[in-house]
């Protein structure tokens, strides 16, 4: 075993000094490679020792993926069954599988890399975060007795997002009066459950959507956004700040007021949906 | 192990070198606050919580909305477990129950931009409990998940 390692090191020790990008591309050139030749899997692996090395030396207490995957069956995935069968489902379809890639990778990041708030950008986003979260938990210690029990079975009808806040004894003018021509209300969602408050609207045409979601909540479980890191703009009307993202191709505005969280998302462009932001409380 | 075979799975040990390697790293775990730029054709917003409505009934409500009308969406699976203090120690917490949404009606939504619900188990009175939820947008056979915790109750 030593022979064949100080063979090793005494073969592969160019690689030694080599800098990672190089290391990483003489990686990528042998997986592009067609796969007809003689394979040097031990070059291979020696390189993969070798960046492995350097990894750990820069992140001493990190992880690799397959610490991550491990640490994610032994902590968060207590049923083995559960997962075992998982996999074999994965086999009988393409969106299942996809499912159990999408989490795989998900968990990956979350357990082994979560990537902190580095950039400026994502620091204002915490900010904004953070602020809000101030702001719900101030409504926590003053409201909380007054959010019912969950009314799922209520078969309540609402012919606009504004009616339905005005017949749950909520402030109407919180949501915009202008929806982009061509796009017709589908349905609107009354979601009340003991911690959280929902009132959900989605609006279609064609192949188009928009949604708009006013929320507020009594927990310090936040709602979770998925948003592009960069933030397009601060739209300022009557000095409250609209914080415009996007989301993959979809625009999204956030802003709040009083106890409310609330959100427009959807297939807009930016003068779309600023004027919806300048349409709520109008009309 | 034949040598075509040894070479794929060098091959495929490479690839997630790669991958891993162009990821900033950084030291923490799950719980830690972090704060992931992310975004997803799938999924618009989501959350889970904990709520204790007595008698040691242990409830996990979610919510999830998608970017548009998914032909699946809500949460894959809910893992409930239990400490007897708020502890930060995870070594502290027993996982209790894991709920999925092939063995539990309504976790997922069909064909739906909006999906809510929640699952029950009974507990104990004066322990604490917290879920780790996974939650799922899928359309045209491909999809986005996303796993969090959710913060402890007792």
């Amino acid at each position: 075993m030593s022979e064949d390692l100080n063979r090793r090191v005494t073969d592969f020790s160019e690689y030694d000094a080599m800098d990672t990008e190089t290391l990483n591309a003489l990686l990528r050139q042998d997986c592009d490679s067609p796969d007809d030749g003689e394979p040097d899997t031990e070059r291979l692996l020696y390189i993969m020792e070798v960046l492995a090395k350097r990894r750990e030396k820069s992140n001493p207490s990190g992880k690799t993926t397959e610490q991550a995957w491990e640490i994610f069956l032994e902590n968060y995935c207590p049923d083995k069954e559960l997962a075992a069968s998982g996999k074999k489902q994965a086999d009988k379809r393409a969106l299942w599988l996809r499912r159990v890639i999408a989490a795989a990778a998900a968990v990956i990041l979350i357990v082994a890399v979560p990537v902190t708030a580095r950039a400026l950008s994502w620091e204002e986003v915490w900010d904004i975060f953070a602020r809000w979260a101030k702001e719900t938990f101030s409504f926590v210690s003053g409201e909380q007795t007054q959010i019912t029990e969950p009314d799922r079975s209520s078969t309540e009808e609402f012919s606009s997002l504004q009616d339905a806040l005005i017949k749950s004894n909520r402030d109407p003018s919180i949501v915009p009066t202008w929806i982009p021509d061509g796009f017709e209300l589908d349905y609107i969602i009354k979601d009340v459950t003991p911690a959280q408050e929902v009132y959900y609207a989605i609006y279609i045409a064609e192949d188009k959507c928009i949604s708009i979601r006013i929320q507020n909540h009594i927990t310090d479980d936040f709602q979770k956004f998925e948003i592009n890191e960069e933030l397009i703009e601060v739209y300022v009307v009557d000095s409250r700040e609209y914080h415009i993202f996007r989301n993959q191709g979809q625009l999204r505005a956030f802003w709040t007021k009083d106890t409310y969280e609330n959100i427009i998302s959807g297939d807009l462009s930016i003068e779309e949906m600023k004027r919806m932001i300048d349409s709520i409380g109008k009309g | 192990m034949d040598n075509h075979r040894k070479t794929l799975l060098v091959r495929m040990a490479a690839v997630i070198l790669i991958v891993s390697l162009c990821v900033p790293m950084t030291v923490g775990s799950a719980t830690e606050t972090t704060v992931q730029p992310r975004a997803s054709y799938y999924l618009d917003n989501y959350n889970a919580y904990v709520y204790l409505p007595g008698d040691g009934e242990v409830r996990v409500y979610f919510n999830v909305q998608g970017t548009r009308y998914m032909d699946e969406l809500g949460v894959l699976s809910i893992s409930i477990y239990e400490c007897s203090t708020n502890s930060s120690n995870e070594d502290d917490w027993t996982w209790v129950h894991t709920f999925t949404h092939d063995s539990t009606a309504g976790m997922l939504s069909y064909n739906d931009s909006y999906h809510s619900g929640y699952v029950s188990l009974n507990g104990y009175v004066g322990r604490y409990y917290k879920a780790y939820v996974c939650v799922w947008g899928g359309k045209d056979g491909d999809g986005d998940a996303r796993y969090f915790w959710t913060s402890a109750k007792c």
